[in-house]
């Protein structure tokens, strides 16, 4: 194993109001081993702790949960990863917890405090405008809603919304916002998570557009040209189950759009092939001109209406046509997706692009690997968006996991 | 005999008592081995974490060592850097010093002790320089050939002495030679209306030459004595002027002591950290007086003082103008730079072994909370079957 650079120089558990902390407890001596993840499709970010207690404060004072976390790794000169009073890191639970004569073994796990406040939240007034705009509101401004200190990323929608609340959580509430609204005139698609900077609510085609990170994998033990941006491990995972795909209508999805008011109603397909992608998924034949899934919309007119005469409504938008896009969008974005381990680098967030560049053999047999795939080439390769990403911090290891997924439409 | 066989005889009875005495003791025996198993398994893991607590700690002591090891030769390499400065300046200045007296000299036609020496020797000047040429010729001749012969009567006492004694007679031949020169050029020469500031000039320039011919020369003999070996390690002429006499070495010895005061005057001047300002050799650079210093002063009023034209340095009037405003936001603003600090890892690759690891929260809760409306492959978010099957 090789030796690490990493130093942890705070780990302090912190008392909050009703915890069964009373002071600061200072676990940087118990050997802590972190993991730390953030995801693009969770509105938290999370970690756990494993220590040694040779004090048995966890028994003693009885910790079950509400602690916040104070967390500060040195990585290389400067303290790189720090989690803060700010990030509200709250203790979620106790697991794992062994005890001996002379210590206890223990798994903290931290999760955000908005996350609580959601479960107590509920919206209920109606919401209109842009959709980004609410997201706003959900998350910082409404009294109902998160009220967050934490930062809020958002790309502007192109499109406005109206809904109520309907006693909904408010960061369920923007989940559900997400496939709904618009990055452009003919794009759908927005996901909404946490990472270390704060909450994002961001288009999928622009983070697409992002500039890549480089990594490159090479079998050389000091190449200076690669230096830290490199691949130790590599695993493609092909999750492209096309029995699941067909239920998910990936290839092809009909929407029966029912007008109550008017007593009609519109059929409208959608199939893999409108999306004119450059690399096209490959399908058995004639697969996608037949709707695997069907889904029923009914307007609510109700919402629609914005004053007292019944003319005053908002215009219709198309929705029912751009959100099947956004279905077949997620599903392609997320069915090819790759592994790699790297270097600790605790700069990497959930939702940058990563240039993925893997060796290629130019022919068969002898034929030299010396060079790398890209975009056009077979191999995997190209273009990939952090979805998932893990460090592991502690017991002699500092490493880097993340889980990528295929830029398949700026490809 | 019966007695004792009978006594002996094995029977069923006994055969069970026995084992069960064995039983027990075995049972003890065991019990007791998984006591100390189970605290030598205690001990191991108490071990373990102990060893991974050191190991945590010898990253951490390897890193103190290495920022120890690292300042220490940044604070060696700056002093080192400072010394040489230090040492390069005061060489420059002694020289910068020795040429400016050098100059001086001649225009004043102050040849001092060489032009009488000259006159003991009874010839012009073109006799002296013969003369002392010859002398000097001769002298080294004879300590080339002389010197293996002499040598044990010589003795290392004297050695320096004699070597000292022939620098002086160099030095001093050779700053009377430059005196002469400058001398008699500028009062020639010097004269001439066209030709006259050229001519003090290369006078100066030519007395400045010599003077430094006399010195190499002079260099050349102390080197042959030293290169010898016979001198020791600690015998430098110029650490043995101070107390030879002054009648052996004639003027240039006084003047190797006066330059040695220099020297000390310098190392003083430096000590207290005063600047070193020489002569006319390295002009202060000329500030703008009267008209050009209002001109000068308006274009630091207008361009808010970045380029100090009136070479004053900074005023409060150069902040107050939009467009000194403008020009000191562009002067400040750093020159265009794609910044990969926010990217880069600040450590090499320290893990050479790696497996892949699962990237999914391992928190229930989190993984409850994920987005479930993006309508994603089931297969990746892990739904149960029966909620796949809910799907139209």
């Amino acid at each position: 194993m090789a030796e690490s650079q990493f130093l942890i120089t705070k780990c302090l558990l912190r008392p909050n109001k009703g915890s069964s902390l009373d002071e600061d407890y200072d676990i940087v001596r118990g050997n802590p081993i972190i993991n730390y993840f953030e995801s693009i499709d969770s509105p938290s970010i999370s970690m756990t702790i494993t220590f040694i207690d040779v004090d048995q404060v966890l028994g003693r004072k009885g910790i079950t949960g509400g602690e916040y976390i104070n967390l500060t790794i040195k990585d290389g000169e400067v303290d790189k990863f720090q989690i803060t009073d700010d990030h509200k890191m709250m203790l979620n639970s106790v697991r794992d917890m062994t005890t001996e004569t002379n210590k206890q073994f223990a798994t903290l796990e931290f999760i955000s405090a908005e996350t609580i406040t959601n479960e107590t939240a509920r919206v209920t007034k109606k919401f209109t405008g842009n959709v980004s705009n609410i997201v706003q509101e959900l998350l910082v401004d409404d009294k109902k809603g998160i009220k967050t200190k934490k930062e809020l990323f958002k790309d502007q929608a192109a499109n406005s919304y109206s809904f109520i609340g309907n006693l909904k959580r408010p960061i369920d509430t923007i989940q559900w916002l997400c496939p709904k609204t618009q990055s452009s005139t003919k794009n759908f698609g927005f996901l909404f998570y946490e990472n270390l900077d704060g909450y994002h609510f961001k288009s999928i085609e622009k983070l697409l557009e992002q500039e890549p990170i480089r990594y490159e994998h090479t079998d050389k033990p000091d190449d200076e040209s690669v230096g830290p941006f490199k691949i130790l491990q590599n695993q493609v995972n092909q999750t492209n189950d096309i029995g699941m795909n067909c239920r998910m209508g990936m290839y092809g999805n009909r929407t029966i759009y029912i007008d109550i008011e008017n007593q009609t109603n519109q059929e409208i397909d959608f199939k893999i092939s409108d999306l004119n992608l450059k690399k096209p998924v490959k399908l058995l034949d004639g697969l996608e001109e037949h709707p695997t899934r069907l889904m029923l919309r009914v307007n609510d007119f109700g919402v629609a209406q914005v004053g007292a005469a019944k003319s005053e409504v908002q215009p219709e938008s198309e929705l029912a046509v751009y959100q099947n896009k956004s279905y077949i969008r997620n599903n392609l974005l997320f069915s090819q997706s790759l592994s790699i381990a790297i270097p600790l680098n605790t700069t990497l967030r959930a939702g940058n692009v990563i240039d993925v560049k893997l060796p290629l053999k130019k022919g068969d047999g002898d034929s030299p690997t010396d060079s790398y795939g890209n975009e056009k080439s077979n191999d995997p390769s190209g273009k990939y968006l952090i979805s998932e990403l893990r460090h592991v911090i502690g017991a002699n290891a500092s490493e880097t996991q993340l889980t990528l997924i295929r830029d398949v439409f700026t490809a | 005999m019966d007695e004792e066989q009978t006594s002996k005889k094995i029977s069923i009875d006994s055969f069970f008592n026995r084992v069960d005495e064995v039983d027990r003791v075995a049972k003890s025996a065991l019990k007791k081995s998984t006591n100390n198993l189970s605290s030598i398994n205690a001990s191991k893991l108490l071990v373990d974490s102990i060893s991974v607590s050191i190991d945590a700690m010898k990253t951490e002591i390897r890193d103190i060592a290495n920022y120890i090891v690292i300042e220490n030769k940044l604070e060696k390499d700056a002093a080192e850097d400072r010394r040489l400065e230090e040492q390069d300046l005061k060489q420059k200045q002694a020289m910068t010093d020795r040429a400016l007296a050098m100059g001086e000299r001649g225009p004043k036609g102050d040849p001092g002790t060489p032009a009488e020496e000259q006159k003991g020797g009874g010839g012009s000047f073109l006799g002296g320089l013969i003369k002392t040429l010859f002398a000097g010729g001769g002298l080294f001749l004879a300590a080339k050939t002389l010197f293996p012969a002499l040598l044990p009567f010589l003795g290392k006492a004297l050695i320096p002495k004699i070597a000292l004694g022939l620098k002086g007679v160099f030095v001093g031949s050779f700053k009377g030679l430059a005196g002469l020169l400058t001398k008699g050029v500028t009062a020639t020469l010097g004269k001439v209306p066209l030709l006259g500031k050229a001519a003090i000039g290369f006078s100066k320039a030519l007395g400045t030459g010599i003077l430094k011919a006399g010195k190499i020369a002079a260099g050349i003999i102390g080197s042959a004595f030293t290169f010898s070996g016979l001198m020791g390690s600690g015998a430098k002429a110029s650490e043995n002027n101070m107390s030879f006499s002054s009648d052996v070495g004639g003027s240039g010895i006084a003047d190797q002591l006066k330059e040695d005061e220099k020297k000390k005057k310098e190392e003083l001047k430096n000590k207290n950290e005063k600047p070193v300002e020489v002569g006319g050799f390295e002009p202060e650079e000329k500030k703008p007086e009267g008209i050009m210093r209002g001109l000068a002063g308006v274009g630091d009023f207008l361009t808010g003082g970045v380029f100090d034209l009136d070479k004053r340095g900074d005023s409060v009037t150069d902040k107050i103008t939009p467009s000194g405003m403008l020009f000191r936001a562009a002067d400040i603003a750093p020159p265009p730079q794609t910044d990969s600090s926010s990217i880069a890892p600040a450590n090499t690759p320290n893990t050479s072994e790696v497996i892949i690891r699962p990237t999914t929260p391992t928190v229930p809760y989190v993984r409850a909370i994920k987005n479930q409306y993006l309508s994603i492959n089931p297969n990746r978010n892990k739904l149960p079957a029966e909620i796949a099957r809910m799907i139209q």
